[in-house]
């Protein structure tokens, strides 16, 4: 039907490029067939082999240390290493990318990391028994290391997934909350149309462009100009389509937008650059976010609808949680809400997705879910900024330091960053737009409540949000004991 | 068949054309003529298609890793990193504000002025049959606006950068930005008065210049689409300067308007910016619809489908254009009942859309197609501009947008609207019209294998920022999280690949203008068979565009090889 062989190019005419262009269309379909047969293989479940491989990895791990302290020592080891390691590296190779993502059986996925682990720890406790023999030879130790390094290297193999793995998705992006499910299917559906209409208007161009390829100067061509029928089709058809399409998301969108009346309430607030989150029914309970790490910014039990109410102390942030499939501007001096239920325990990434200036890229925190019963022990063991037994007034001063944000702006090594650095600072004399200060506890609590009060030379354009109502005393004087370290 | 001899100017004797009817460079730099101001702007232009497109390779380099390392190792190497400060911070402020320089240039000095600056300029009076557009002075002034806006970007890229990304966002730009924000919004305010004069100019050519006997259905569909291009930027454009103005004004008179440190509101600035912006996206994409209806009724010798269809539609999208801004701001905090209306509105836009697409695609039917290079490149804009308006009805759709705004997808979305869009149409039409502006022929199979290169790159760079996007990777991010390197890397690969293709274009058609290259026998008046008025006028054009006033008994898409036998009257 496609190929209308009657009407080949008259003698005498060059052929056109049409049918090269339609042989590179036909290929470009088989392959993409042939990698919708790639991913399919690809996905296949491996939950037996992983349990047989774990078992392998663990056999060799009693055979290496077998030959280092029973046999002909270390030289031994390292060659039962050798030669049992590169088939066992194939079967890993593999496992890492369905493990990677999160294609293995969660059960199958634990028992998986047991055997491993334990296989690595068998090895790495070579490093106490031999410890005699490598403190005597050095070549000897450092045999050892590069033993255990490299079986560490097989058994616990990196887990980023192949390339094809990345490029299909929803293959990386797991649906954590109650919302993601819906969201996705409706996705799925405009992909389906999309793909269709697609499709079929490419197939009908391509049949098109192969079928009245021009073969002559003088080749005749329809006087068609309009058709009411079809110009009403194609019209109505799509409109029928995207009704359709705006009233499911708008039902989505509904839902996401009416929280339940019994939610916890958590409260976010943006700042350049960070996170920081708190609970008004556990006061004293506070996160935050830090540009250095991707710290827990966010705690919430699974099961349990949670209502965010944030506002931003200086520019737009947005609060982009992928996982959940929720975003929502953090706009200052406006409250703005988001709700969702989260149905899956694990840590997510947390983004700012609005612009915000430098380090925007560098606004990333981790939400953490947990089993409902685990959360509110959680809350009071991790959120609590107390001091605890055992530990001085500096080093609560620098987990201050760490998990109030204070280190998005300031460092402890001299290196500037968007505030001065806290090193040497203590009892230092500083020129500020007031004239000079002597910086005492005085001036820092002055600069925690009342940022801009006294503004440092060189740092006119920096506006540091406040921190009352969040750091008290003991927070102010333990900070104080911290920089106080940093000479 | 209409028979349009009696108006065809070849029967003249050849005179000298506008490229050298007048000698001097104060005869270009004054000229009023619309043919060398088109060209004016065609060269500036590209220039600024090179700045931004140069800006864009470098962030793309920088993303081939997730750490920050390029633009700080180049830094280093230049010496430019202040060694009190933390250099993370500055590089991470450089790529910041190259992104912004490739977003703001783009938008105000390329995509917007490219099709109706250049092409518009010197085709519209060509095909209404017209001596000149309306106000040939105005249309010189224009230019000069134009180009005064242009220097004010280029002071701004010269005082520092400018680091707010091309919406310039409140309370970042007024209140936070240590970059150049006065210099860049003023530029974009002076630009804006060029748009406005421009429609306006264009406006008034097309209601009182046409050539006697072209009503309004035998205007060719290019000069439709400008029509209501210039109807958006004389409505529109005026928002945008009150916007920015009060933008200035907050932040050299600190009266607070967007700043709610100052008891402004922020969503307020957005909500003005996109009720210029998002009909700016449709004076971007217009103009392109334009050349495109021409490109495939002349390269297939068709009638073009439902002409009706496609001009009204153009009118359609303009006017609802104007009620769609709020789609952009789904999640930035405004009411749920205005989300839930502009949702609703917008998918109001995306069914002109389809009507033109499958109307493009019908005029092919029964046709006789010629793959020549901007043939190729208007059926190249088939497929990338599909994917472009169907990953709208994604962003349109208010559940399944929450998940994908500020991401990768909306990234690759209007990359796939403007560049695969509206450039991919602009590079199609500079083709098509390449010898009636320069005289000049180029190459047709370096043409082929630059149309080959750009599509493969253009693709390979955007169509996997949808998936990253829909895996949850935000835009304008200088590091990201190591699971979104391989496709980040394909991406970038990708856009070598169309930076290789869009130079390889740029120097055969610059090396179709050398002395050398000059044809033998002067180009024919309509080297594709083309039937609208731009075609019966000598190549280039003479000064005053034709030897007497054109008459039009017909429509422009009347070609003699269209089969009329057997053809029922039923007028």
């Amino acid at each position: 039907m496609i190929l209308d062989m009657s009407k080949a190019p008259e003698p005498g005419v060059a052929p056109t490029r049409a049918p090269r262009l339609f042989v590179a269309a036909r290929a470009l379909s088989w392959l993409s067939f042939l990698l919708v047969l790639v991913l399919s293989a690809g996905s296949c479940k491996k939950d037996d082999l992983a349990i047989a491989t774990a078992n392998r990895v663990d056999a060799l791990a009693d055979e290496i240390v077998t030959s280092a302290t029973e046999g002909e020592g270390i030289d031994d080891a390292q060659l039962v290493f050798f030669v049992e390691a590169p088939e066992l590296r194939v079967d890993m190779q593999e496992l890492a990318v369905v493990y990677g993502s999160q294609r293995l059986d969660p059960q199958t996925a634990k028992q998986f990391d047991e055997i491993r682990g334990g296989a690595a720890e068998k090895v790495a406790n070579l490093q106490i028994a031999l410890q005699a023999e490598a403190k005597e030879d050095a070549a000897f130790a450092e045999k050892l290391d590069k033993l255990i390094s490299d079986f560490n290297e097989l058994a616990i193999m990196n887990q980023t997934p192949a390339p094809w793995e990345t490029l299909t998705p929803w293959a990386t992006l797991p649906q954590a909350s109650t919302f993601a499910g819906s969201t996705d299917l409706l996705y799925l559906f405009i992909v389906g149309l999309s793909v269709f209409f697609f499709v079929l208007v490419m197939g009908v161009q391509g049949w098109f462009m192969w079928k009245y390829r021009r073969r002559s100067e003088d080749q005749k061509t329809s006087s068609i100009s309009h058709n009411g029928k079809i110009e009403f089709l194609w019209s109505a058809i799509p409109a029928v389509l995207l009704v359709v399409i705006f009233i499911w998301g708008e039902v989505d969108y509904l839902k996401q937008t009416i929280p339940p009346p019994d939610a916890i309430q958590v409260r976010v607030t943006g700042r350049q650059w960070f996170w920081s989150v708190d609970y008004p029914d556990y006061p004293g309970v506070q996160f935050s976010s830090s540009t250095e790490d991707n710290a827990i910014t966010m705690v919430v039990p699974k099961g349990r609808p949670v209502q965010l109410t944030m506002t931003s102390e200086d520019v737009l942030h947005d609060l982009y949680i992928p996982a959940f499939r929720v975003k929502r501007d953090v706009v200052p001096g406006r409250y703005t809400t988001l709700w969702f239920e989260a149905s899956q325990v694990g840590e997510f990434n947390l983004y700012c997705a609005e612009y915000c200036g430098d380090q925007h890229s560098a606004m990333i925190g981790r939400i953490k879910v947990l089993e409902p019963e685990n959360f509110v022990a959680y809350l009071s063991e991790a959120g609590k900024l107390k001091q605890e037994d055992g530990e001085t007034p500096a080093q609560f001063g620098k987990r201050i330091y760490e998990r109030r944000g204070c280190n998005a702006c300031h460092s402890v090594d001299g290196s500037p960053k968007v505030g001065p650095s806290w090193k040497g600072l203590w009892a230092r004399s500083e020129s500020t737009d007031k004239g000079p200060v002597t910086v005492d506890a005085n001036y820092i609590s002055e600069s925690i409540y009342e940022p801009n009060a006294k503004i440092v030379s060189g740092y006119e354009g920096v506006k540091m949000p406040s921190y009352k109502g969040q750091l008290d005393t003991t927070h102010i004087s333990a900070l104080i004991e911290y920089m106080k370290t940093l000479k | 068949m209409a028979d349009d001899k009696s108006t065809h100017d070849s029967a003249h004797a050849r005179e000298p054309s506008y490229l050298v009817a007048q000698k001097g460079l104060k005869s270009w730099l004054f000229t009023v003529d619309h043919k060398r101001l088109g060209l004016m702007y065609l060269g500036s232009t590209l220039l600024f298609f090179f700045i931004a497109g140069m800006s864009a390779i470098l962030f793309r380099t920088e993303l081939l890793t997730p750490e920050g390392d390029f633009i700080r190792r180049g830094l280093e190497m230049l010496g430019m990193l202040d060694p009190d400060k933390n250099p993370a911070i500055q590089s991470a402020t450089v790529y910041n504000k190259l992104f912004t320089v490739h977003g703001a240039v783009m938008v105000f000095l390329v995509i917007i002025p490219s099709v109706p600056g250049a092409l518009g300029n010197f085709l519209l009076p060509l095909m209404l049959g017209a001596k000149d557009v309306a106000f040939p002075r105005l249309n010189l002034l224009s230019f000069w606006v134009y180009t005064l806006g242009a220097l004010f970007f280029i002071y701004t890229l010269f005082a520092g950068g400018l680091d707010t990304g091309w919406t310039f966002y409140t309370p970042y730009s007024s209140n936070f930005s240590g970059s150049a924000v006065i210099s860049a919004t003023f530029g974009a305010f002076i630009l804006g008065f060029s748009s406005i004069l421009t429609g306006l100019n264009f406006m008034v050519t097309i209601h009182k210049m046409r050539a006697p006997g072209m009503t309004w259905n035998r205007m060719p569909l290019f000069c439709w689409s400008i029509y209501a291009t210039a109807v958006i930027q004389v409505l529109a454009t005026p928002v945008l300067a009150i916007t920015l103005l009060l933008l200035i004004v907050e932040k050299t008179l600190n009266v607070g308007i967007f700043d709610p440190a100052m008891g402004g509101d922020p969503v307020l600035f957005q909500h003005f910016f996109w009720f210029y912006s998002h009909p700016a996206v449709y004076i971007m994409i217009l103009p392109g619809f334009g050349i495109i209806s021409e490109l495939i009724a002349v390269h297939s010798r068709k009638h073009i489908f439902g002409y009706k269809a496609i001009a009204l539609s153009s009118v359609a999208i303009a006017i609802i254009s104007f009620v769609v801004w709020g789609h952009h701001m789904f999640v930035s905090g405004q009411s749920e009942l205005a989300g839930i209306v502009f949702s609703f509105l917008t998918f109001a836009v995306a069914v002109p859309t389809a009507i033109k697409v499958f109307s493009w695609v019908a005029t092919l039917y029964k046709g006789s197609i010629q793959f020549n290079t901007p043939m190729l490149y208007g059926l190249m804009f088939l497929f990338t501009f599909s994917i472009g308006g169907l990953t709208g009805v994604f962003l349109g759709t208010l559940s399944v947008d929450v998940h994908l705004h500020d991401t990768y997808f909306v990234v690759a979305h209007f990359h796939y609207v403007m560049m695969g869009g509206t450039i991919i149409a602009f590079i199609g039409g500079l083709h098509h019209w390449w010898s009636k502006m320069t005289g000049r022929e180029y190459n047709e199979t370096h043409g082929k294998w630059g149309a080959l290169l750009v599509f493969i790159g253009f693709n390979m760079t955007f169509f996997n920022q949808f998936v990253l996007g829909q895996q949850g990777m935000p835009r304008r991010y200088y590091t990201y999280v190591p699971q979104f390197q391989q496709q980040h890397v394909l991406s970038t690969v990708g856009s070598y690949i169309l930076t290789v293709g869009l130079m390889w274009t740029a120097i055969y058609l610059l090396a179709s203008l050398r002395k050398s290259a000059a044809p033998k026998e002067p180009i024919p008046d309509s080297p594709w068979g083309g039937a609208s008025l731009e075609w019966t006028t000598q190549t280039p054009p003479i000064e005053h565009n034709f030897h007497g006033q054109p008459r039009v008994d017909t429509d422009p898409y009347n070609f003699p090889q269209i089969d009329r036998t057997g053809e029922v009257d039923h007028h």
